[in-house]
């Protein structure tokens, strides 16, 4: 047990962890400050300027004020479940990002059932918002609850299927294999990346990733100009701020996905010294992943939010049909090649 | 380590100290979350504070939260009311610690002038306030400042635990009766004026009196203004007639309201009606006495459905009961008030302290429909006063079945500031910083209606430059009232970049008014006979930049939202009414307008060269959401097209009546000879004095007919200034609109029908 424990594998094993953890961390906190920051911007203003320069450090002050802030509990509210949704909510939204290869090594875990670990972890999360929301024992986060979880449930399902097609061509569901399988290039300058091949998929894919995340303009168990803040109404200091993190780290989910299954994951063109090789991967993948943050922010600024049965019409009626048609087609050219 | 050293480590060595505490205050006042409770204009200023020119996010204090709980900072934003306190303290009480509170304007402060029966004087009655900003509204810079003061506060905080200070926590006694002047009694003469009789000639007089012989008291015309007296036993039965018959055709209800004349009338109340016909584009005023000792007439609510909340209102000021009126409630004071308030034995400043909120009539509704139909339990979901999408002082209770309203009230008073009352009590000159904090979203135009009143009352005409700078800046007004209306509907629908975008040319246009009269938002620039000084040098050039600007602006926000598919599927077809529906609910303005009706005070009954300018009525067709956005862009563009006319046509010349009764002589005369100089002494002692009369003036303000009924009776403070506030209408139909539609939709029909709760609630 000690030579294990003092082994280098278990020592890279906790070095990846750490690493991956902190750096997931940090990331979280800081995509509060990007999405401030680009959505002033998209609003012509400057967003946080006077908090550290730029105001670099606006997350960090959000994140300890929170930690010093009274913590509420209502009267009304089933004390268990009330404390226990935060981190329902939290923890599978970190637990995903232990099979997500950031780079060639740079994977806690390479799991042969990569994509359905992740799925099945994700689908936890809603777990989270739900018993928030029941456990306020108030009627805003209630409807909250009730929004979010058919809501997610509906999008899950698309979300699902949209991938089934890059599974086929793949023939892998670990997500170290998804990424190999997309290197190189067709005619020397298109990569190989699955968005080529199954294109309405990364839309299905994308569409379906924003309901998943609830973001604008599916934000329905949140929106705010309805239902106050929606689940999380009750819940204030750490646990408000332990929702708010597991959304975003739902979002740098969905979008590593996305890079990983359509955009060729940490591939790209390599070059230069050891280091930068070394290194290289890692940057694409982080830009990807940035690209689609970006994207999602910018959504966020421009559309109006849907209303609740439009919201499950387009589940069920567009998206739905649309996914199921996608694998229907990739498998009639699969089989016939 | 000595301390010497430590200090010199400091200096030589960049040796860092720091304590818990000091982290813990920076991190706290980095991050001051506001909690916006916001009421009346201080709200839309610190909109403005949120807005591009002043970002508030730049002390990162732009994560606006509506969930007490998880905001540090308690803004009251705008007058609280007697009505409105116990939902501010139970705001604060929920309110996670440490927490502060900023209040925000004279009003939240001390009650600013409304020393009224209605409004708190002073949130410190309360609830602890840690910093209070001086102004009315205070400047954005001013919102800048009190959090930059608030942030020094928190960082030289010494203590960790969430206790106050006792200073702190100290409450201030109620003034319970904030009594400024009394009221005099009405004299003999007015009571004459208004008995005499007068062969009326005219197309409705002479109709009417064939008709309705035996119902006739008395008719007068005074200024162009019909009015009719008729017997209370009958007066349903002709107004019925009224409406129905095609000679009459008054479909429309303007305005119902009453007046007190103590016991110098036999019949001590007169309830009146204002009428509107649109296709003979005839108006009439209708009074029926009422005596004190029984002081009970007819409901009209099953002859116009606008008489709905106009009843209630004279019932909850005056006392009158109305037979037959479906739900006869209290309905802007609150539910605690002891007496009637507009009655002229009424002391001004008489408060009853409340401390209860009530639910309504939806409860016990939908409570019995369950019971009767064996259902379970409704669920009753209460939206505000304090929800986002409710502007912060509407309340609406809602039977809901899942996601849909099965059925609704609404509750408003909760900014009930005592307009009426407080104009009874100020001279007429006075008055006017009182309308500009009707709409306070388009100040300026309340304020010309209210002038028109008087200047009717005296039958003077203003100077034409004076009549063309109100004109455009009553234009631009309507643009900037139009593009909060646009930017916060559409924030409502969840798109909230359109806010900076229709904030910003609101802005621009803010500059320009600032530059004519120093005031942003409340502008006090017009003056009984004209404006109160010139407009500055470089009016024009700033007035046709803003000609360019504006449509780049207004073109980005279209673009942004007309093609847009959701916002089409949020809009259309939601709370979709009938020209019919909207003239019997005493709809007016843009709303109606998108019904399909094209009346526009503009161009039915034109005044100040409206004639003359080149302009169109949009008109809608479903009259949904999506056509109140139409119709507003639309009436935006419009608008620039008559500024552009009037600033081409701007005349030379005084913008002050010549007119020793209304306006001050020139200061070369009142330094010279007597005559001038005794004249503005008695201007300025005793003021306006207008003569005896009636009139009832109305202008197209940006949500729709805004009137004035204005009594006088020979002194210097008006007998009595009714405000006929066109959301006041369109407001009570907005429960009977939202039934069997998605909560959600409720939230996009609020924001489109531009409730601005100044008006509504006087």
């Amino acid at each position: 047990m000690i030579e294990y424990l003092i082994s280098p594998e278990f020592l890279l094993m906790m070095a990846k962890i750490v690493g991956i953890f902190g750096g997931v961390m940090g990331s979280l906190a800081y995509l509060t400050w990007l999405e401030r920051k680009v959505m002033a911007r998209v609003q012509m203003r400057p967003g946080p300027t006077r908090v550290g320069p730029f105001g670099l450090l606006q997350p960090i002050a959000d994140g300890l004020k929170f930690l010093f802030k009274e913590d509420i509990i209502p009267t009304q509210a089933n004390k268990f479940l009330f404390i226990l949704a935060p981190i329902v909510a939290l923890i599978p939204a970190l637990l995903s990002f232990s099979v997500i290869p950031f780079g060639p090594r740079l994977q806690v875990a390479d799991l042969s059932v990569g994509l359905l670990f992740i799925f099945a972890i994700t689908s936890l999360g809603v777990y989270g918002i739900v018993l928030g929301g029941w456990a306020s024992n108030s009627k805003y986060p209630l409807m909250g609850a009730m929004r979010s979880s058919a809501q997610m449930i509906s999008y899950e399902l698309s979300l699902t299927l949209s991938v089934v097609g890059v599974l086929m061509i793949a023939n892998t569901l670990s997500l170290g294999e998804l990424v190999t399988a997309q290197q190189g290039t067709w005619f020397g300058f298109i990569p190989r990346w699955n968005i080529f091949l199954q294109p309405v998929a990364f839309v299905i894919y994308v569409v379906s990733a924003i309901a998943e995340t609830n973001r604008l303009p599916f934000d329905l168990a949140e929106s705010e100009q309805e239902l106050v803040g929606g689940w999380h109404t009750e819940y204030s200091s750490m646990k408000f701020a332990m929702f708010m993190l597991a959304e975003y780290a739902n979002m740098l989910t969905v979008s590593a996905l996305a890079t990983i299954l359509f955009l060729g994951g940490w591939t790209g063109p390599a070059f230069g010294p050891d280091w930068l090789r070394m290194v290289l991967p890692t940057i694409w993948f982080v830009g990807k992943i940035s690209v689609f943050i970006f994207f999602y922010v910018l959504l966020r600024s421009t559309l109006p939010r849907f209303r609740y049965d439009q919201l499950m019409k387009f589940s069920w009626k567009v998206l739905l049909p649309l996914a199921l048609a996608n694998i229907l087609i990739t498998s009639l050219i699969v089989a016939i090649s | 380590m000595k301390a010497e050293e430590i200090e010199q480590k400091r200096e030589h060595e960049n040796f860092f100290t720091t304590s818990y505490s000091s982290l813990v205050n920076w991190a706290r006042k980095s991050s001051l979350w506001p909690y916006p409770f916001g009421t009346a204009c201080c709200a839309i200023e610190f909109m403005a504070t949120v807005s591009s020119h002043y970002d508030l996010a730049r002390f990162g204090s732009e994560v606006v939260r509506f969930s007490p709980k998880q905001s540090d900072v308690l803004m009251v934003l705008g007058t609280i009311n007697d009505k409105m306190g116990p939902v501010l303290k139970q705001i604060y009480d929920q309110m996670a610690e440490p927490k502060w509170v900023i209040s925000m304007g004279a009003c939240a402060t001390c009650g600013g002038f409304y020393r009224a029966y209605h409004v708190m004087q002073g949130i410190d009655e309360i609830l602890p306030v840690d910093v209070y900003i001086p102004g009315c509204p205070p400047v954005p810079e001013a919102v800048l400042d009190a959090i930059i003061k608030l942030q020094q506060q928190v960082e030289n905080d010494t203590r960790l635990s969430y206790e106050r200070h006792p200073r702190q926590q100290r409450l201030k006694i109620p003034e319970v009766d904030a009594t400024v002047h009394a009221l005099e009694r009405p004299p003999r003469a007015l009571v004459r004026f208004l008995e005499e009789k007068q062969d009326v000639q005219g197309p409705i007089a002479s109709l009417f009196k064939e008709r309705f012989p035996d119902d006739l008291i008395s008719m007068r015309e005074f200024r162009g203004d019909l009015s009719i007296s008729i017997k209370r036993e009958t007066a349903k039965q002709v107004l019925r007639t009224l409406k129905t018959d095609p000679d009459f055709n008054f479909k429309m209800l303007l305005d119902v309201t009453a007046v007190d004349y103590l016991s110098e009338r036999s019949a001590r109340y007169d309830v009146v009606y204002h009428l509107l016909s649109l296709s003979n584009k005839h108006r009439v005023r209708i009074k029926v006495p009422v005596p004190a000792e029984d002081p009970t007439i007819d409901s009209m609510f099953d002859v116009w459905k606008s008489a709905d909340w106009a009843e209630r209102e004279a019932f909850d000021m005056f006392g009158i009961q109305f037979k037959g009126h479906p739900d006869l409630r209290r309905i802007l004071t609150h539910s605690q008030f002891v007496g009637n308030p507009l009655r002229r034995d009424f002391p001004p400043g008489q408060r009853t302290l409340c401390t209860e909120t009530v639910d309504l009539p939806v409860v016990e509704r939908a409570r019995k429909y369950a019971e009767s139909m064996g259902l379970a339990q409704p669920q009753i979901l209460n939206m505000g006063p304090q929800h986002p999408a409710m502007h912060g002082t509407f309340r609406l209770q809602a039977a809901v079945d899942g996601e849909r309203i099965v059925d609704a009230d609404t509750e408003i008073g909760f900014l009930h500031r005592c307009f009426e009352k407080m104009s009874e009590t100020h001279m007429y000159w006075q008055v006017i910083p009182y309308t500009d904090r009707l709409n306070y979203m388009s100040a300026m135009m309340n304020g010309v209606a209210y002038a028109m009143s008087v200047e009717k009352m005296f039958g003077v005409e203003i100077p034409k430059r004076a009549q063309y700078i109100r004109v455009i800046l009553s234009e631009f007004s309507r643009i900037a009232d139009h593009l909060v209306c646009i930017g916060t509907n559409l924030v409502d629908l969840g798109a909230i970049s359109n806010f900076w975008y229709s904030f910003r040319p609101r802005e621009e246009i803010y500059d320009l008014i600032e530059s004519c009269c120093g005031g942003r938002l409340t502008v006090s620039y017009v003056r009984i006979g004209g404006v109160a000084n010139d407009v500055p040098a470089d009016f024009i050039t700033r007035a046709r930049a803003l000609l360019q600007s504006i449509p780049k602006y207004v073109d980005d926000l279209e673009k942004l939202n007309r093609q847009n598919r959701i916002f089409k599927m949020r809009t259309s077809g939601i709370t979709a009414i009938s020209a019919e529906d909207a003239i019997d609910w005493g709809f007016t303005g843009p709303t109606l307008r998108a019904a399909g009706v094209p009346y526009d005070v503009r161009k039915w009954f034109p005044n100040y060269d409206y004639d003359k300018f080149e302009f169109d009525i949009p008109v809608g067709e479903s009259g949904d959401v999506f056509d109140r956005y139409l119709v507003r862009m639309e009436e935006i563009r419009q608008s620039l097209r008559i500024i552009k006319q009037a600033l081409e046509n701007l005349p030379e010349g005084p913008v002050q009546i010549d007119d020793r009764r209304i306006s001050l002589p020139p200061k070369k005369g009142v330094y010279s000879n007597i005559e001038d100089l005794m004249n503005h002494f008695e201007l300025i002692q005793d003021g306006i004095i207008p003569p005896i009369g009636e009139v009832y003036s109305y202008w197209e303000a940006a949500n729709g007919e805004l009137g004035f009924y204005l009594i006088s009776n020979n002194t210097k403070r008006p007998y009595r200034l009714r405000v006929r506030g066109p959301c006041f209408y369109i407001f009570q139909a907005f429960s009977h609109m939202v039934k069997g539609g998605y909560l959600s939709d409720a939230v996009a029909a609020l924001g489109s029908l531009n409730i601005v709760a100044g008006e509504l609630e006087k």
